[in-house]
């Protein structure tokens, strides 16, 4: 192994990441300049690695493989393939076959995200077992798509043994997967030059051969104490009988540039010829030289022998990246393009073979762009979107601006660019386009495409005003208009509220019947299900229906999974839990079985329906899983944490709801989106509310439903809030005012048959009654709403109106039966985990003091109680209890006295 | 007899070591001394920001001089004559 000279400092900061007693990933990241020595360091870390036997993924990306898919990952993952393809579940596993090409893609490719998760759970598999090691020499020149796959899955391992260690040229830009880390985990050390001694030390082990004192001090001092170019000028030196005197200049180069020049001009020119071949393939074997160059093994074999390269297992690889770049820059472009050709003819990679071709050309050639298509194709099925992007750029550059694909090869590749990550790239592409195409579909797309990207940063003006535009240059493209009507719906309806949305929907709708196809009939069902549903007009729920019936008749997943999204939201808002958890489940599946970044949007209504359904503890995971899909895709989406606000305030964690609210409404402001910032100021309503200050929580309910409003949202079933709202005017006296509130919405709710929300204007009523003294009533209206919350399946409603009945019957001096529906919410918030709430209950309990049911029975009166509730009669109690059924007699009549109730089906509701 | 410098690579990391190289080239001599050979060990000169060391031999030729740096364990990069001058 080399020897490591004058580098103790780096070394023992090597030695110190292998030996991390911590168990949490690390990063050291190794930088400076060409030929200061990273690579012999990044060796001798992988060495120490291998000695205290961790797991070591390594790679070294060369200059040529940066633009080519996932080739990192493959050298990364490449000796564990074995062990994690049969432990990985199939979704996974299929995405990292697909990505690096050793299985077909079935259907639609993996995106991005896919590949990162299934690089996430194979470096957890790995790291399960023993710390794991990811080491990359030049990290600038890993490739795009294998370091996004490799950051996606870092940001998750932080506790995990993960080291990286990693090697930068200083000044280039490129990859930081580090950045990943906690930056407290990430070291950064510059690599120096050696001193004077070490210069000495390293000549002599390479060249065996001391120099004079003055010659050694020339050369440390014009090699800047740089050991490749300490080595390239004693080599030089070596080579020419000039002596170096004193005071004169170097008789040498004394750049690298030059230096390496120099020496790869000595070596003949056939086997300049092969080497500057071995520069541009992206697997350069002595095999596939050979294939191209007769003499290659003997051009291969001087270079050799000069230290130019190493071959190792039959794959040439430089001694040094700056010899390979040097002796590129060295051939002229006429030599280059010969050799792009002749690559093109002996490589076997169809994509390989479509990048030569183009790089041969001198001009536009339609056969090179078309080749070039189809391996970009290629490619982006395989989920590398930023190399099929690169090849996608190259069929443009090659396609004559005339040809009728040009536009369409732009637009596609801008389409990569865009679902990469890459938007600058994407935008300017967008915007060339537009130079050039004036007017039509493909200005329509242009427009689109640019809309997109305004979307993606959340400026809904922008995106909505060339959603328009691109309208206009749409007519007479039916397929294409409708596809944008649908974009403008859904873009619009934030902006101008529900109503604009719903007439660009319908207009979308029309469009699909005409076409008659099935998928795009099925989107534009849902896109006007939704809406309708959020417009509060009745028939919703049937259009989702049948845009899931039609989508089924198709094999297309999206049109299916689009529907059952659009029937889940309809039942979810309508508070019909079961079918709604039915319809999202089925959704969820199917999207987090492919990986598909929608599943975002089901978990938001998962996390929506379970709150409902009262199982709270789901809810926050899929609330929590929602924010982190955010975080993950890198989206600062105010919407994202709604849900997890709601599960945090019902479940009374009030600090984390607070922040999270307020956080929400600072970034929805950013965006100018009024509706999503009152969905968080409903949260903070809630929280004030519950917690007494019913003043300002109506302050901050009423700015949530005017935005509402504005938006033109009038489902019923919609703002969780709502009920709040209009019981905190109750507890203010404004009784005028709830009723404004409570009577349309009650309206809407029995027109559309929203049974969840009648349980809830019920109990409003019955409060109402009771903050109006009027006993009876508010008695009548709360049982009722209580059995309707039952009935729905609203656990926390129904505790609620026993809380309010409770509430109701204490105020009205009844005092057993008021501790009965209270003790029993109790029971139900406590089940709930609904801590504020539970406290609600007890202090009301504290309120009607004296003996609890427990303490006013006797034990004797429990126990006929119990029997009797449970449906035996008073001969069968008597038995059960060895007494006589006169002494059960009496017995009952004290505890129909004592529980205030008049019959056994009475004493049956009373008792658990 | 001729003085000659022993030049040797001393890293930052070894520094602490130069004492026991300085007693492994006086315990060389020593023993070359009995050997018949004409050795003697003078002194050490350490250059820390150059990473190098000096060691100081009297012999009668350069190869004398190496054989007993050899014999320390030196790892020497270079011996030269070397020739001084200024002092009493």
């Amino acid at each position: 192994m080399e020897t490591v000279i004058g580098r103790h400092e780096e070394l023992a900061l090597l030695q110190g990441l292998v030996e991390r007693s911590a168990s949490g990933a690390a990063a050291l990241v190794l930088e400076g300049e060409v030929g200061i020595g990273k690579t012999t360091l990044w060796k001798a870390g992988v060495a120490a690695a291998e000695r205290r036997s961790l797991r070591v993924l390594s790679t070294r990306p060369a200059e040529a493989e940066r633009n080519l898919a996932h080739a990192g990952l493959g050298d990364l993952l490449e000796g564990s393939l074995d062990e994690l393809l049969p432990s990985l579940p199939a979704p996974r596993r299929s995405a990292l076959e697909v990505a690096l090409l050793l299985a077909e893609p079935k259907g639609r490719p993996p995106d991005p995200r896919a590949i990162g998760v299934a690089v996430l759970a194979s470096l957890r598999i790995l790291a399960e077992a023993k710390p794991v090691v990811i080491a990359v020499d030049d990290v600038q020149w890993l490739d795009a798509s294998s370091a996004a796959a490799m950051e996606f899955a870092l940001r998750r391992l932080a506790d995990y043994p993960i080291l990286l260690q990693l090697t930068r040229r200083l000044g280039e830009a490129g990859p930081a997967p580090e950045r990943a880390l906690p930056a407290e985990v990430v070291a950064h050390r510059e690599i120096r030059p050696l001193t004077l001694g070490a210069i000495h030390q390293l000549l002599l082990g390479h060249l065996g051969r001391a120099f004079p004192r003055p010659t050694l001090l020339r050369i440390h001092e014009t090699s800047g104490g740089n050991p490749f170019l300490a080595l390239e000028l004693a080599r030089a030196l070596a080579r020419t009988e000039v002596p170096l005197r004193a005071g004169e200049p170097f008789p040498v180069p004394d750049t690298l540039e030059a230096l390496v020049g120099d020496r790869l001009q000595a070596l003949p020119e056939d086997a300049r010829s092969v080497l500057v071949a071995a520069t541009v393939l992206a697997d350069p074997t002595v095999e596939k030289l050979a294939s191209g160059w007769p003499n290659a093994a003997d051009s291969l074999e001087t270079a050799r022998r000069e230290e130019v390269i190493t071959i190792e297992r039959g794959r040439v690889r430089f001694t040094h990246p700056l010899l390979a770049s040097v002796l590129l820059e060295q051939a002229p472009p006429d030599q280059r393009r010969r050799l792009h050709a002749r690559l093109a003819e002996i490589v076997d990679d169809p994509i390989e073979h479509a990048r030569h071709l183009a790089l041969a050309a001198d001009g536009p050639d339609p056969v090179v762009a078309e080749r070039l298509d189809r391996a970009a194709a290629a490619v982006r099925a395989s989920g590398a979107l930023l190399a099929a992007a690169d090849l996608g750029e190259l069929a443009v550059r090659a396609t004559p601006d005339e040809h009728a694909k040009n536009h369409g090869r732009a637009l596609q590749a801008a389409r990569d660019l865009l679902a990469a990550g890459a938007a600058d790239r994407a935008r300017s592409i967008a915007e060339e386009l537009l130079a050039r195409a004036t007017s039509g579909p493909v200005r329509a797309e242009a427009l689109m495409l640019l809309s997109e990207l305004e979307g993606d940063e959340g400026l809904v003006t922008s995106e909505v005003e060339l959603l328009r535009a691109a309208l206009e240059e749409a007519r007479g493209a039916p397929e294409l208009e409708l596809v944008i009507q649908l974009r403008l719906a859904t873009a619009i309806r934030f902006k101008e509220g529900t109503d604009a949305g719903l007439v660009h929907a319908r207009a979308a709708l029309g469009i699909a019947k005409g076409l008659g196809e099935y998928a795009l009939l099925s989107r534009a069902l849902a896109t006007v299900a939704e809406l309708m549903l959020y417009a509060g007009e009745a028939g919703a729920i049937a259009r989702a229906q049948r845009s899931l019936s039609i989508a089924s008749r198709t094999d297309d997943l999206d049109a299916v999974d689009n529907a059952r999204w659009a029937l889940g939201c309809c039942f979810t808002w309508a508070g019909r839990v079961n079918e709604a958890r039915e319809a999202l489940a089925d959704a969820y599946a199917s999207l987090a079985g492919r990986d598909d970044v929608k599943s975002k949007l089901v978990l938001w209504l998962l996390a929506v329906v379970e709150l409902r359904a009262g199982r709270w503890d789901l809810a926050r995971e899929y609330a929590q899983e929602r924010v982190e899909l955010a975080e993950m895709l890198g989206e600062e989406d105010p919407n994202a944490s709604i849900p997890l606000a709601l599960v945090a305030t019902h479940q009374g964690d009030e600090s984390e709801a607070r922040g999270l609210a307020e956080r929400g409404i600072a970034l929805a402001e950013v965006d100018d989106n009024a509706f999503v910032a009152g969905w968080h100021r409903g949260v903070l309503g809630l929280l004030e509310s519950w917690s007494g200050d019913r003043t300002r929580a109506v302050e901050l309910f009423s700015t949530a439903m005017e935005a509402r409003r504005v938006a033109g949202f009038r489902e019923p079933g919609s703002p969780l809030y709502l009920v709040d709202y209009v019981e905190a005017l109750v507890e203010l006296g404004r009784i005028d005012d709830a009723l404004s509130l409570l009577e349309p919405w009650e309206a809407h709710a029995i027109r559309l048959e929203r049974d969840w929300v009648i349980a809830q204007t019920t109990r409003c009523r019955g409060q109402i009654a009771a903050a109006r003294g009027i006993f009876e009533e508010a008695n009548r209206r709360l049982t009722e709403a209580a059995v309707k919350h039952q009935a729905v399946g609203d656990p926390f409603g129904r505790w609620r109106a026993l809380l309010a009945l409770g509430t109701a019957r204490r105020r009205a001096r009844q005092k057993q039966s008021a501790r009965e529906a209270i003790e029993a919410a109790l029971a139900g918030f406590t089940s709930l985990g609904a801590r504020r709430w539970s406290e609600k209950a007890r202090g009301e309990l504290s309120r009607i003091g004296g003996r609890t049911r427990e303490e006013g029975l006797t034990p004797a009166e429990r126990r006929v109680a119990a029997l009797v509730a449970a449906g035996q009669t008073n001969r069968e109690v008597a038995a059960a209890l060895f007494l006589s059924e006169r002494t059960v007699e009496s017995h009952l009549t004290r505890v129909y006295t004592k529980l205030g109730v008049r019959s056994r089906t009475e004493l049956a509701r009373v008792l658990p | 007899m001729p003085s000659y410098l022993v030049e040797t690579y001393l890293s930052r990391a070894d520094f602490s070591w130069k004492a026991s190289r300085e007693r492994r080239a006086r315990t060389a001599v020593e023993h070359l001394s009995k050997l018949g050979v004409n050795v003697q060990f003078q002194r050490t000169i350490h250059v820390p920001e150059d990473e190098m060391c000096f060691f100081v031999f009297e012999a009668s030729s350069p190869e004398d001089a190496a054989l007993a740096a050899a014999q320390a364990g030196l790892e020497p990069l270079r011996v030269v004559e070397a020739i001084s001058s200024g002092r009493r």
